[in-house]
């Protein structure tokens, strides 16, 4: 037995130091990688590393990164903007990035907040959760994520177990460190300009599979987000509220917009904040502006980010 | 509560701990823990299976008990009956009783009554296929009087439910169990080391090899009408691969938990893909199923038609070969890749070749041409024969081989799997490895590698594999359904 405990302690005491050693490098590596997830690695790296000097924010989730050029903007006002739009998350987890932006980075004086009608439902589902790895151990990080699945208990606190099985993850992270992978932003200060074209599939099938997409409103993002306002209220951060263009034929796809927008309205004005509704602007005539029925491509995007300058323009003075 | 989850981990250590340290001097204590290990594990997944197999453990108890207390023939064949009308009853009720609704439904259709009896919404416990032949074995010695009676409750008990073996074998007699149940276990450092190599070996085996084979097969099977016929050819023999990684990987971590125990089960895979015919590969796959069916059904079998010759050994083989594939399950598919392995082994028959072994090939480095060919050909045939087990409907089937067979296998393989590649590179160094180490009980034996530097290093790297090309959320072990 003795013999058994010495050989076990002899294993696994050089493996525990190799685990703790391969959890430090593939977090370290891995948060580098700045294409992951579709980029938002990218945006993490910036956040962590306090690299993110803007005056502007834009907020959202993929609506705000596709469709708000960070560079126009800061073009067409002089001021340094950045786009922490996040894809297919909601509310829940925008007010996550919000939260450690705020911590890491010098406070914007302008928040664009790119509202669609579903941002404050609840999506259970941790999308894209490998960009969540790296920084795991984040106390706002264990706090939200850990409220929604995709996480298990244990990814927490015991080092590297998270890591398994992510085959593409783990390559990525030693192709890093050897210098093998392309490393470089593929967002530009947030903004993910699509070049593509009008595409049906995605309005086809949705319409295959639904009338229109009903989804509720969570009450505890609701009350997050109030409790957002106010802090923005606080730091003497100004919103903009903007409700998006969606291409005319998906707008029969989305339910509930006006009990949204009443909703979003009464936010809007017992705060002060400007709200500007896109919903059924001129662009959403125009299929060659978009690449799908919710989301502009780059040149849809650069037009959209046009007119929410000019609209705004005066009260960024 | 998979071998390979943390759950189980946790599980195992707490048992392992205990029942050394604890129970070290007293072996009823030890035994006290593996059923209550047992129960739990079982317990896991569904309590209320556990009721049916402690219900099944004391019927099986007592009914043993009173076969080898009674006095009249007459008596013991009927307590044999009743024992065996619980077993197989209750096989036959949670896994074939919606097949013979069905049937009866379909009779019912023709001769056109107006009648459909409604389909029963049951839960199949767990491994019952393996427990239930557990049970079945004992009160069959019993009754031929080949053991005695188990006289403690305790050690039966344990007997049955013995967790390492209990969701999907291996199908062990009670001689080998319960005897070293009985006695004391002792501490045996070589034992336990040895079976933590076996475990590292079977994890390597189901994670790296079998769960990322299963992501390939299942894509290219969910959509058989989709590939060109190479492709399906691919995922035929990726899905051949899959079963036998999944199923031997199982049944070697079963057997490495049952080591660290102190207790040894049977060996269940004998690197089945080496075998030059259809005869020697069931001798090496599945080998406590094959065994367990040729002694209670295939010897009885082929006395009962010895007067027929050749044609009783092939309506034995036949018999036999059915109820495998249909012991798997009530799918038409099932009987069938039964019963087409069953017609395999007519030519070995009328040539008088199916109990020749083949000794030679485990002492060579190399097979000669003419036993590759022959490994090459059963390989080739299992795969076609697997086709059969992976679908869903006979018209599947027939649609698979019918296109495998057509002009398109001259078509380009369609793969877009990201893991193929590093999946063919795990299973060549999985088949290489059991090359090398066919006469030995497991790959990771290692005792070629004398440097204890070296062998640390490969177990290492093992782990590191494992850690890395694990599927995340890996396929569970086929072999649990059944």
């Amino acid at each position: 037995m003795k013999i058994f405990i010495k050989n076990i302690l002899y294993f696994i005491i050089p493996l525990l130091i190799v685990i703790l050693l391969f959890d430090f490098i593939i977090s370290k590596n891995l948060s580098e990688c700045k294409s992951i997830s579709h980029g938002e690695m990218g945006v993490w790296n910036d956040i962590y590393k306090r690299k993110i000097k803007a005056e502007i924010a834009v907020y959202g989730s993929s609506v705000a990164c596709f469709q708000v050029n960070s560079g126009l903007v800061k073009k067409e006002t002089g001021l340094e903007t950045y786009n922490f739009g996040i894809e297919g998350h909601n509310f829940f987890l925008q007010y996550l990035r919000h939260k450690l932006y705020m911590k890491y980075n010098k406070k914007p004086k302008f928040i664009i907040y790119i509202i669609e009608p579903y941002f404050l439902s609840f999506n259970k589902e941790l999308f894209s959760l490998e960009q969540f790895l790296p920084n795991i151990r984040e106390p706002e990080v264990v706090d939200f994520t850990s409220q929604m699945e995709g996480l298990r208990w244990y990814d927490y606190f015991i080092p590297l177990i998270r890591y398994y099985g992510k085959t593409n993850e783990i390559t990525d992270a030693f192709k890093n460190i050897i210098g093998l992978r392309e490393n470089s932003y593929i967002r530009k200060k947030g903004f993910y300009g699509q070049k593509l074209t009008w595409d049906r599939t995605y309005l086809t099938y949705v319409k295959s599979t639904t009338d229109c997409y009903k989804k509720n409103i969570d009450i505890k993002s609701l009350n997050l987000f109030k409790k957002f306002i106010s802090e923005c209220k606080k730091d003497k951060i100004k919103l903009f509220f903007i409700s998006p263009p969606v291409q005319k034929e998906g707008q029969s796809l989305i339910c509930g917009k006006s009990k949204f927008d009443h909703l979003i309205k009464n936010i809007a004005l017992k705060n002060k904040i400007t709200y500007i509704d896109y919903f059924n602007d001129s662009i959403c005539n125009d299929t060659n502006l978009f690449f799908n029925a919710r989301h502009l491509n780059y040149k849809g995007a650069n037009i959209f980010t046009h007119k929410i300058i000019l609209d705004i323009n005066k009260s960024l003075k | 509560m998979e071998f390979n989850s943390l759950s189980f981990i946790i599980f195992f250590t707490t048992i392992f701990t205990l029942y050394w340290i604890i129970g070290s001097k007293n072996n009823r204590k030890q035994t006290y823990l593996i059923l209550f290990g047992s129960y739990l594990f079982y317990a896991w997944a569904e309590w209320r299976f556990l009721i049916f197999l402690i219900f099944t453990s004391i019927l099986t108890f007592y009914v043993g008990k009173f076969i080898e207390e009674s006095k009249s023939i007459k008596q013991q064949k009927l307590l044999l009956f009743i024992g065996l009308l619980q077993g197989i009853g209750s096989l036959l009720f949670f896994k074939y009783s919606n097949l013979v609704i069905d049937s009866i439904n379909s009779l019912f259709h023709i001769v056109q009554i107006n009648q459909k009896i409604p389909r029963l919404d049951v839960l199949i416990p767990l491994g019952i296929s393996f427990f239930t032949f557990r049970t079945l074995s004992y009160l069959l010695d019993i009754y031929h009087k080949k053991i005695d009676t188990c006289k403690d409750w305790l050690h039966f008990f344990t007997y049955v439910a013995f967790f390492p073996s209990l969701l999907a074998g291996p199908i062990d007699k009670s001689k080998l169990i319960i005897p070293q149940l009985e006695k004391q276990r002792e501490f045996n450092y070589f034992q336990i080391k040895d079976g933590l190599k076996q475990i590292l070996w079977g994890m390597f085996v189901k994670v790296v090899v079998a769960d990322n084979c299963a992501l390939i097969a299942d894509n290219i099977f969910s959509c058989y009408n989709c590939w060109p016929a190479k492709t399906l050819l691919v995922g035929a023999f990726i899905f051949t691969i899959q079963v036998y990684a999944d199923f031997s990987g199982y049944s070697n971590m079963a057997i490495g938990f049952s080591k660290l125990l102190g207790i040894t089960i049977t060996k269940n895979f004998n690197y089945p893909f080496f075998s030059q015919n259809i005869a020697e590969f069931w001798r090496r796959w599945h080998i406590s199923l094959t065994s367990w069916l040729t002694e209670y059904l295939f010897t009885p079998l082929s006395i009962a038609f010895r007067n027929f010759n050749k044609f009783g050994t092939i309506l034995a083989i036949l018999i036999n070969f059915t109820l495998i594939g249909l012991w798997h399950g009530p799918k038409t598919t099932y009987l069938a890749f039964g019963f087409f392995h069953g017609l395999m082994f007519i030519p070995l028959i009328i040539k008088g070749n199916i109990n020749k072994k083949n000794k030679k090939l485990e002492l060579k480095k190399l097979p000669s041409l003419k036993e590759f060919i022959n490994i090459l050909f059963t390989f080739t045939l299992v795969t076609f024969l697997f086709i059969i087990f992976k679908c869903n409907n006979l018209e599947e089937v027939k649609y698979i081989y019918t296109k495998i067979f057509s002009k398109s296998i001259f078509y380009n393989v369609v793969l877009i799997y990201e893991n193929f590649n590093y999946t063919i590179f795990f299973i060549v160094i999985m088949f290489v490895l059991e090359w090398l180490t066919r006469n030995k009980e497991h790959p990771f034996e290692l005792s070629n590698v004398k440097s204890k530097f070296i062998r640390t290093m490969i177990y290492y790297l093992v782990l590191l594999c494992i850690f890395i090309y694990s599927v995340d959320k890996g396929a569970n072990f086929i072999y649990f359904q059944f």
